[in-house]
């Protein structure tokens, strides 16, 4: 096993910047996991790391090594694609034993099938088929091992594409999207079994996902990738609870995170909608900031409580939670709070309602969206200058 | 439309496609006798041989030269294809898979050269080929045609469509360029390849001109144009022995056909994927 | 002793992705196919441009610079031009009559039934007989002795027609004979054009109240575009290869009637031994065959796709 370090990777294709100075450290053992938007780059920064497509600028070490100048098969790490790209002329077995023969058979004992029957060869072929079955039972797939590929559900291919990885016990594993396409039931199953697998082989996991729910339950880390750049790397609850860029803080979570524009005045509170609020912001008065806050950190009260107001306009239900899509006069996109279905039921289409904000839980964000601001922190300026 | 009808427009169609050939069939069946009595007033021996016999197929094989103009054609059907097969893989590969500055221009002037009949081009062919030193031989006869823009085509389309991920895997497998090639494309586009292959073989039995030009001596000919030469229509032609020699001319062909045919229904490419 | 630590540069062996850009390797797999495209279709182009500009003695050695005079000669020559006139006269015969059969049996076979998949297989047969077969096949149809064609015509109280040695009969032979043998491609085309319509959208149509003319006419045939395109510039290409029957059995007779212009450059070369007038009429007729397809190519061409 070995940790991966991208230093400053930029990619374009035709004059179109896709990767810009991308740099991520992944250590040695760990399940990082990459998002971002589709067309964001994450399949081309993994296609960089494995050597299947040039970078124009920056470096890849693995274990430490500088495998620029290595061709992909020297690189020793294996890759899971999204379509599994499984020989649809081979067995599972020979599926298998591809990345095993291509390593350690002569050219000779590759290309004519005679000269399987060689001693030398016959030996190595026995040490492959240990190795195999062994990681076909470590899968479950010992019973599928005649099989061709067409002969397969999704999820069986899934896991013959992961066996073909896993035999040749690379220094790091590279998956792309490798559950995408499973229907939802079967992506929890597998996702489960992923994550355990890697905390028995202790391997460098780099798993690229659309899934959130994915990158949230399996991840170590979990690196966010936006418009070509690293926008945060960071655990899960991290990159949840603690996001550093607005754009982030919109990707990670389901539903979406409520965003308000605020304007701060003269006392450095903002005002939201024109309502002031009751907690500080360190920005300078005039300035404008966005806040956000998650639809968990929201509550709906009677309208003559808050000074936040708004009518319902939409009730999604969810079975145990009510999202409440609350219209806001002056708010570009409805506000979701998410509330217990017995609350909720209370409730009615069209109702004017109250909205009340945790201020412990709301994150603030500059105009551009770009910069986290402290709550309360000119107390850390201080401390800082 | 009725049924009846329907069933008889089919039965017309097919007729006017088969009964030619049937005809010609019977023919090789006829002596001459029979043929110049019979063949020319209308009655059921105008279409069939009144006194059946394989006398033709005899006159056939003693034809001085039949047997090796015969074998000429075959081993030019078995070079072309293979050699316009080979050529058109490695072409493909490259056309699909490398990328390199006018690989587009490339491909659409490979398309073009296919708006060149060797009809209209006949004489300029015949001077590059003499400059080469190649008029009279085997290989003057073939390579002007190992290249195939229709094979080029073919194989390219069918490369495209083999997943790029299939290369990906195999080459982090550890294959070269070359065992990319071999391991993750070749079995995925057999279909195509045996596709050419047959298109390019049964497609020698389509010459004559080029063969009647290039090829001056009678143990090199091709058995279709020698054959050609016993066809006088000013004269009483021995259509009997014409068509019996056509008939073993054509028969190698068909029995190449038939065995690799089923190949092409029942290879089909279905990827890893889903 | 010489302490200096000689630093030998590592050799690299070049990596896939880098192997997969540029034209280096490209050209390793590219060169079987690019050596002879160069040789047999560009060189052939530049030698037939070379030899139109020459004169030649009858054993084939240049003797001297023509300059144009070649396609002067060959242009104001009032058999090449009535050959010419002739080459055009197939192409717009024989395009319209092999698209409108070929559509047809398409239309009639286009159902996967087994009897249609056999009467296709019967439509397309005499593709796998080749040219010089099926030109013998011709011969003896038409043999105006012992055909069967005159049999029949004689057999219901028709005269008996000289084939070959009468003009129009001996025309419509040899168009006759290239339609009979391409019609089966044309049919292929159409099939798979048909194939490639949606069904959605008929249903669509059928729904709307379309009856089968309208059907035809509305949804069916403006689909069938691109075939249409593909079908004529296959038909056109094949109706300037011709020359088999032509050289076989017309010679050029009667009377001109099926002289050529391949058959023109072919004797102009082969008999005449005049190579620098071959290749002159060599280049104005491929000239002419390119500039057709061209045209075509233009006023059928396509711009919608399926999504
Ligand atoms: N070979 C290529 N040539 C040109 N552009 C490419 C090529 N490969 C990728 N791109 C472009 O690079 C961008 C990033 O592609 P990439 O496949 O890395 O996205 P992704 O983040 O994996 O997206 P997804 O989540 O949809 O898989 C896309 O805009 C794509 O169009
Ligand atoms: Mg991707």
């Amino acid at each position: 096993m070995a940790s991966i370090t991208v230093r400053d990777i930029s990619k374009g294709f035709s004059g179109q910047p896709i990767l810009r100075n991308v740099s991520l450290d992944i250590r040695d053992g760990e399940f990082l996991s990459l998002v971002g938007p589709s067309g964001c780059g994450k399949s081309t920064l993994l296609r960089i790391i494995a050597g299947l497509e040039d970078q124009d600028g920056g470096a890849i070490e693995i274990g430490g090594r500088s495998v620029d100048a290595e061709r992909p098969g020297r690189r020793d790490v294996a890759m899971v694609f999204q379509s599994y790209a499984l020989y649809p002329h081979l067995s599972v077995y020979d599926n298998m034993a591809a990345p095993l023969r291509q390593r350690s058979l002569t050219q000779l004992q590759r290309g004519f099938g005679l000269a399987r029957l060689l001693p030398e060869a016959r030996r190595k072929e026995a040490e492959f088929r240990r190795e195999i079955e062994a990681t076909a039972a470590m899968l479950g797939i010992t019973a599928l091992l005649q099989r061709k590929p067409a002969q397969l559900s999704g999820g069986q291919r899934q896991r013959v594409a992961l066996g073909h990885a896993i035999v040749r016990h690379p220094k790091a594993f590279l998956m792309d999207e490798p559950l995408s396409n499973l229907d939802a039931k079967l992506r929890d199953t597998v996702r489960a079994e992923i994550s355990a697998l890697q905390r028995r082989l202790g391997a460098t996991f780099l798993y690229v996902t659309h899934d959130q729910a994915e990158a949230m339950t399996m991840s170590d880390r979990i690196a966010v990738i936006m418009e070509g750049r690293v926008l945060q790397i960071g655990t899960p609850s991290e990159v949840y609870h603690d996001p550093a860029d607005l754009r982030v803080a919109r990707f990670i979570g389901s539903p979406r995170i409520n965003v308000l524009p605020g304007e701060v005045d003269s006392t450095g509170r903002p005002t939201l909608l024109g309502h002031a609020v009751d907690f500080k912001v360190p920005s300078s008065a005039g300035s404008r900031v966005q806040v956000a806050f998650r639809p968990h950190d929201a509550l709906i009260c009677s309208a003559d409580d808050a000074r936040l107001t708004g009518t319902i306009q939409h009730m999604e239900n969810l079975g145990s939670d009510i999202l409440m899509h609350l219209a806001l006069p002056g708010a570009d996109e409805p506000i979701i709070v998410r509330e217990s279905y017995e609350t909720a039921a209370r409730r009615r289409l069209g109702d004017k309602v109250g909205l009340k904000l945790d201020p412990q839980k709301l994150l603030v964000f500059d105009e551009a969206g770009s910069a986290r601001l402290g709550q309360d922190a000119p107390v850390k300026t201080k401390a800082a200058s | 439309m009725k049924r009846p009808l329907r069933f008889m427009l089919r039965l017309v169609l097919a007729a006017l496609f088969v009964a030619p050939i049937l005809l010609a069939l019977a023919a090789s069946f006829r002596d001459n006798s029979d043929m110049y009595r019979y063949a020319g007033s209308l009655s059921l021996w105008t279409f069939l041989p009144a006194e059946p016999g394989i006398d033709a197929y005899r006159r056939a094989f003693t034809l001085p030269l039949l047997q090796t103009q015969l074998f000429n054609t075959v081993l030019l059907g078995f070079v072309m294809a293979t050699g316009t097969t080979v050529s058109s893989l490695l072409a493909g590969y490259a056309l699909s898979r490398f990328r390199f500055r006018g690989r587009q221009a490339l491909f659409l002037l490979m398309l073009f050269t296919l708006f060149i009949p060797v009809d209209v081009i006949l004489p300029p062919l015949f001077f590059v080929v003499r400059d080469l030193g190649l008029i009279d031989s085997f290989w003057g006869l073939a390579l002007p045609f190992i290249f195939s823009p229709i094979g080029v085509y073919l194989i390219r389309q069918a490369i495209e469509e083999v997943p790029r991920e299939l290369d990906h895997a195999a080459s982090l497998d550890g294959a070269g360029l070359w065992e990319v090639l071999r391991t993750a494309i070749l079995p995925n586009i057999r279909g195509a390849l045996i596709a050419c292959w047959l298109m390019h073989f049964v497609f020698v039995w389509e010459w004559y001109l080029w063969p009647l030009t290039a090829m001056r001596s009678d143990d090199g000919q091709l058995a279709q144009v020698a054959i050609a030469s016993l066809i006088d229509p000013l004269r009483s032609t021995d259509y009997a022995l014409v068509f019996a020699a056509a008939i073993l001319t054509i028969l190698p062909a068909f029995v190449v056909f038939a065995i690799l045919q089923r190949f092409l229904t029942s290879s089909q490419a279905t990827t890893g994927g889903k | 002793m010489d302490t200096t630590i000689a630093i030998r540069p590592v050799r690299l062996k070049p990596r896939l992705p880098a192997l997969l850009e540029g034209w280096g390797p490209a050209l390793v797999f590219l060169a079987p196919a690019l050596v002879m495209l160069c040789l047999f279709k560009l060189w052939l182009i530049a030698e037939a441009v070379y030899t139109s500009t020459g004169t030649f003695d009858p054993g084939g050695q240049r003797i001297g610079n023509a300059g144009l005079d070649n396609f002067g000669f060959a242009l104001s020559d009032s058999r090449f031009q009535w050959g010419l006139w002739l080459s055009l006269f197939a192409a717009v015969a024989k395009v319209p009559v092999q698209l409108a059969l070929g559509l047809a049996a398409a239309l009639m076979l286009r159902a996967n039934t087994g009897g249609n998949a056999v009467v296709r297989a019967m439509v397309i047969s005499p593709m796998f007989f080749g040219l010089p077969v099926t030109t013998f096949i011709f011969a003896y149809m038409f043999d105006a002795n012992v055909g069967a064609v005159n049999a029949i015509l004689s057999g219901i109280g028709l005269p008996r027609v000289a084939w070959l040695s009468t003009e129009a009969p001996a025309q419509m032979l040899v168009l006759g004979l290239s339609i009979w043998r391409d019609v089966g491609v044309t049919m292929l085309v159409f099939l798979a054009g048909l194939s490639a319509i949606p069904p959605q959208i008929a249903n669509a149509a059928k729904l709307d109240g379309a009856g089968p003319f309208a059907l035809f006419f509305t949804i069916t045939l403006p689909l069938l575009a691109r075939s249409f395109q593909f079908a004529v510039v296959l038909a056109t290409l094949a109706s300037f290869q011709i020359l088999v029957p032509v050289l076989m059995l017309t010679k050029g007779g009667p009377t001109g009637a099926t002289d050529l212009a391949s058959f023109q450059i072919y004797e102009t070369a082969f008999s005449y031994f005049d190579l620098g007038t071959a290749s002159a009429m060599s280049l104005a007729l491929l000239f002419g065959l390119i500039v057709i397809i061209a045209l075509e190519l233009r006023w059928l061409a396509v711009k919608w796709t399926y999504e």
